[in-house]
């Protein structure tokens, strides 16, 4: 198929329109971090702080984000009141006194993003190991002006087939695919379905990037699952869609057993890009 | 959901079912396989052609389906809103997904799939937001649909037998 680039003076308006959003698990998106109560030991004397966390047991395992020791020199001793108390008067040491222990808020699960990493250690000291793609995707520093073109032009190709469906892999095209009289001939079937024939033992979509017009639906968000896609692009919200933020999302699932990302692009459809709008799939009802 | 309440014809079918899960495991293929019913009469049978066809989606279901669609064209859809689906393991998320879309009556099937099951399993109508009008029966000859998947996996792949296989993966990979 021949796919001409639009012309350069409208291309330069439509790249700077279009704005890219991650579709993420609200536990990354989410700034506030669960806390819970905690036993700290208050020690008059810091020299004794490492001579007694030699003699303290590990904390539990969910909680091994926690440093031991607090700003003030305070130390971790267990959840509950009754066991640090135990614990405490085990020691059998002058200077570590039941007396001091003090109830202390601490993040009960280890931060996933920086956000949630400052909110962490305002309780309590916290380690925390950055993923800097995920960061990149939360501070919007992932929209190079590479990708923003690459998404442009690619969804653009897309949206020039109606209500269609583009695989690129490698930054070449793969398949394209568009509604047809199949009564499961939705653009992402049709796309699959469209594919030359595979050579060799691998997953042909390994790896690829496509691009939908219209939010698919659960039987085409699993096929791409099945497709081994690496990045879903799609541009409006579908009623029957499954990866938009209220409800349950496909590609969050845990169970299955391969994630790809997904981000929805706004911006591009305002210019009459799409022609055949008599789409029947993915029910593209606008939310 | 005992055997006792399949009819003397569900039988047959579901038997039928089983004996094309048999064919695409003897082709190597992930062993399952399907028939559409509608009044007692066979509209469509299908089953696993993945590695053959090279293309992911098609599974047993969608075979049938797309062979149905090729024989009555466009007529196939009412077809299928009187039919039911006997199938030999629960329908993955897609395939699932595809029979509420398309209105089937009733589903007749054999194990869950705890990993892909679209009917209870993982997915479901309400997580689809489609209406929940399929009649289900679910978990016939479990043990039957499991053996053909075990056989399957250690044919293909004797070191990681799918009860071993990792399903879940740490939140940070699945951004990635």
């Amino acid at each position: 198929m021949s796919l001409e680039e639009p012309p350069e003076k409208i291309r330069k308006i439509d790249t700077m329109r279009i704005k890219v959003y991650p579709i993420l698990d609200s536990t990354l998106t989410c700034d506030t971090i669960p806390s819970t109560s905690f036993q700290a030991l208050r020690l008059e004397n810091k020299k004794i702080i490492g001579t007694i966390i030699r003699r303290l047991p590990e904390l539990p395992e969910e909680l091994s984000h926690l440093k031991r020791v607090g700003k003030d020199g305070s130390v971790l001793i267990a959840e509950s009141e009754e066991v640090a108390k135990l614990i405490v008067g085990k020691l059998e040491d002058a200077e570590a006194r039941v007396e001091d222990l003090v109830p202390v808020k601490v993040a009960r699960t280890k931060p996933q993003t920086r956000r949630q990493f400052q909110v962490a250690k305002e309780l309590w000291p916290t380690g925390f190991h950055p993923n800097h793609e995920l960061e990149q995707l939360l501070d919007g520093s992932f929209l190079t002006e590479s990708l923003k073109k690459y998404v442009d032009r690619w969804l653009g190709e897309a949206a020039r087939l109606g209500d269609g469906c583009i695989a690129v892999q490698n930054d070449e095209l793969l398949s394209t695919g568009r509604p047809s009289s199949h009564p499961l001939g939705h653009p992402v079937m049709e796309m699959v379905g469209n594919l030359p024939k595979r050579h060799g033992d691998d997953y042909l979509g390994t790896g690829s990037d496509v691009f939908l017009i219209t939010e698919p639906c659960a039987m085409c968000s699993m096929a791409l699952v099945h497709f081994r896609v690496k990045r879903v692009f799609y541009a409006r919200n579908s009623r029957n869609g499954v990866l938009k933020e209220d409800g349950w999302q496909l590609h969050l699932e845990p169970s299955i057993n391969h994630h790809y990302e997904v981000f929805r692009v706004e911006g591009l459809l305002d210019n009459n890009y799409i022609v055949d709008n008599s789409d029947r799939f993915c029910s593209n009802i606008q939310l | 959901m005992s055997e006792n309440e399949l009819s003397a014809e569900d039988t047959a079918f579901l038997e039928k079912a089983f004996e094309l899960a048999q064919e695409a495991l003897d082709e190597d293929e992930v062993p399952v396989g399907c028939v559409f019913v509608v009044n007692g009469t066979e509209i469509g049978r299908g089953r696993n052609r993945v590695n053959e066809t090279g293309d992911p989606t098609r599974h047993a279901e969608m075979v049938a389906v797309t062979e149905m669609w090729k024989e009555h064209g466009t007529g196939c859809e009412d077809l299928l809103k009187k039919s039911t689906l006997y199938v030999s393991l629960e329908p993955c998320i897609m395939c699932s997904s595809a029979m509420y879309q398309l209105g089937i009556r009733k589903m007749v099937y054999g194990a869950e799939n705890p990993r892909f099951g679209g009917v209870r399993s993982v997915g479901s109508a309400e997580k689809y937001r489609m209406e929940d009008n399929v009649q289900i029966v679910a978990g016939i000859w479990s043990e039957r649909s499991v053996a053909m998947l075990k056989t399957f996996y250690e044919k293909l792949n004797p070191f990681a037998p799918p009860e071993k296989r990792k399903t879940k993966k740490p939140k940070l990979d699945e951004i990635k």
